[in-house]
This record gives structure tokens, C-alpha cells and sequence, in this order.
């Protein structure tokens, strides 16, 4: 993750005085970013939407916990990532059908709001939520293994292994689906 | 490894639809430089200030108003004709008007002469 030395700093002081103005250039360079973490995470572009509403509604008031001791994207990765995972717990609580399909397979019913749209949808489709945000953020947005431990609060060695797994979960599941193809 | 790779680096990235920012911007009652009704959010502290301000002047518009109506209907001696509604209903204001309306003060200085007069006729007979 790019840190934005300056500006960034500008933006937090500003959110932190209260003057929301700063809230526009946060929005502008993480927005893009935190969206599809969610969409990996939540693998639906509408609660994806959702989620990266209600972070940049609350983040004024929720700015204060930031201290300065990663960059300011690692954090909002961190609380996009929490975000994502009260809702699909909340989902799961009212036993939500759509939710429930998130971790599995495949989808079914056309009612449902997972989108299996690319084929790495439906390969993350196969790991847990929280499983599916490690793995995007270090092979899709080339996150750095120290900034996810901050992200994930996990030390090296464990987040390794967890990549490690996912990865080979990933890989059987594309060879699955080329046997398939071929027949 | 190549099509695992190949994967992330053909994955779709999406963008956040264009109406978002404004509804953001909306929701945390934040100026919108590029339109929109941002500023009219009713978390606005200066809106609120803005319609006390505007609610006060009303009430007091009104008030005056409905003082001046009811001193006038007094003057044309409501009350007397027998106007029923109207009267009632200037009931309560004149309890107020009684105190500080100088034509009632007279009115009633007027009675007292009356009666005094009276007061005389009757000793004499």
C-alpha cells in the first residue's frame, strides 16, 4: 500500500479538527481499493456498496482510534475488513439464505446476492470470508506481509500458513474446473 | 502458477458508482461543492439556526397579530352587540387587555360616573 505522506496526513488532521473536507481526498484515493476488498470479501458488489458507504459515514467519528502507527490505508483496510465480517456474522444470525451460500460452492436461486461473476469469484467462493480478504489482499493488491499482519493482527508465521493453505485450496479447485471444462 | 497468477491479475476490479460520494456527502452533512443537497441535511447546525430563527419571527408575527385583532374588536364593542364566537374567543385576550387597554380603562371610568349619578337620583327621590 502507497503511503501518501502529505496529504494523508492533511486529510487525518482535518478529519480529526472536525472539518470534513479532508473526508473528500480519503475517499478519492482508498475508495477504489476498499470496494473490492469488500466485493472479495462479501462477494457481492451491493453490499460491497454498503459497506464502503457506512466506512466513509462513520469514519469522522471514528477517526480518532487511528494512531498513526500504520499507514492510513492499512487502517481503513483493517476496519473495512471488520466491517465486512460483523455483517455477514449479522447476516448469519437471521439465518440469512444468500449469506449462507457466500461460503459455499456454488450459488443457488436467482434471489440470491452473491455474484460468482470471474472465475476468481467462484474460487474464493470455496475459502471463509476472512480467508478470502487475506488471500485477495496479498495476490490482488500486492499487500506487503508486514502491513497484513497489521491488518489481520496476526504474526507472520501464522498468516503465512494461512496463505499457504489458501493458495492450494485455490489451485485445486481451477484444476477442478479444467477436468470439468475437458469433459 | 501461471493461471493461478493470471487469476488476480484478470480479476475484475470494480468503481465506486458515481452517486456515492454525493450520498456520503449527504449522510455526514458535508458542503457540496458539486451540487447536489448536501448542505440541506438536517444535521446542518447552521440550518437549525437558521429555522429557530425563522420559527421565532413567525410566532411573534403571529402573536402581535392576534393582539392587534383582539384590540380592535374590543374598541367596536364586540361584546355588547352579542357576538357569540368571536367574543369567546377574545375571552381570554381581553382578561389581558382589561389591565393595559386605555379605551376599557375609560369605559369603565364612564360606568362608575353613571352609577354615581344614579346614586344621587336615587337620595333625592
Amino acid at each position: 500500500m502507497l503511503s501518501w505522506a502529505a496529504p494523508e496526513r492533511k486529510s487525518i488532521e482535518q478529519l480529526r479538527a472536525g472539518r470534513l473536507e479532508g473526508l473528500h481526498w480519503i475517499y478519492k484515493t482508498f475508495s477504489q481499493r476498499i470496494l473490492n476488498q469488500c466485493y472479495r470479501i462479501l462477494l457481492s458488489r451491493e453490499q460491497a456498496e454498503d459497506v464502503l458507504q457506512d466506512l466513509f459515514v462513520k469514519l469522522p467519528g471514528i477517526i480518532s482510534e487511528f494512531r498513526g502507527e500504520s499507514a492510513l490505508g492499512t487502517w481503513l483496510y483493517r476496519v473495512a475488513h471488520n466491517m465486512c465480517l460483523n455483517r455477514l456474522q449479522q447476516a448469519r444470525n437471521r439465518n440469512k439464505l444468500e449469506w449462507e451460500n457466500a461460503e459455499a460452492l456454488a450459488p443457488r436461486g436467482s434471489g440470491s446476492s452473491v455474484e460468482l461473476s470471474d472465475l476468481l469469484a467462484k474460487a474464493l467462493a470455496v475459502l471463509e470470508p476472512e480467508t478470502r480478504s487475506l488471500l485477495w489482499l496479498k495476490e490482488g493488491e500486492g499487500v506487503p506481509l508486514k502491513e497484513l499482519m497489521e491488518i489481520f493482527k496476526l504474526p507472520e508465521g501464522t498468516l503465512k500458513s494461512k496463505l499457504s493453505r489458501a493458495r492450494e485450496r485455490v489451485r485445486d479447485y481451477l484444476e477442478k474446473e479444467a477436468e470439468i471444462e475437458k469433459v | 502458477m501461471k493461471k493461478y497468477k493470471r487469476l488476480f491479475l484478470d480479476a475484475e476490479r470494480i468503481v465506486p458508482p458515481p452517486g456515492l460520494w454525493g450520498r456520503i456527502q449527504a449522510q455526514v452533512g458535508m458542503g457540496d461543492a458539486e451540487g447536489g443537497l448536501a448542505g440541506w441535511d438536517a444535521r446542518n447546525p447552521w440550518l437549525r439556526v437558521a429555522a429557530s430563527v425563522l420559527l421565532a419571527a413567525g410566532l411573534l408575527t403571529l402573536g402581535l397579530s392576534l393582539e392587534k385583532r383582539s384590540g380592535n374588536a374590543t374598541a367596536s364593542g364586540g361584546a355588547a352587540t352579542g357576538e357569540a364566537a368571536p367574543a369567546m374567543a377574545e375571552a381570554e385576550n381581553n382578561e389581558f387587555m382589561e389591565l393595559v387597554d386605555p379605551e376599557l380603562l375609560g369605559w369603565h371610568a364612564e360606568l362608575g360616573e353613571i352609577d354615581e349619578v344614579a346614586e344621587q337620583a336615587e337620595e333625592v327621590l
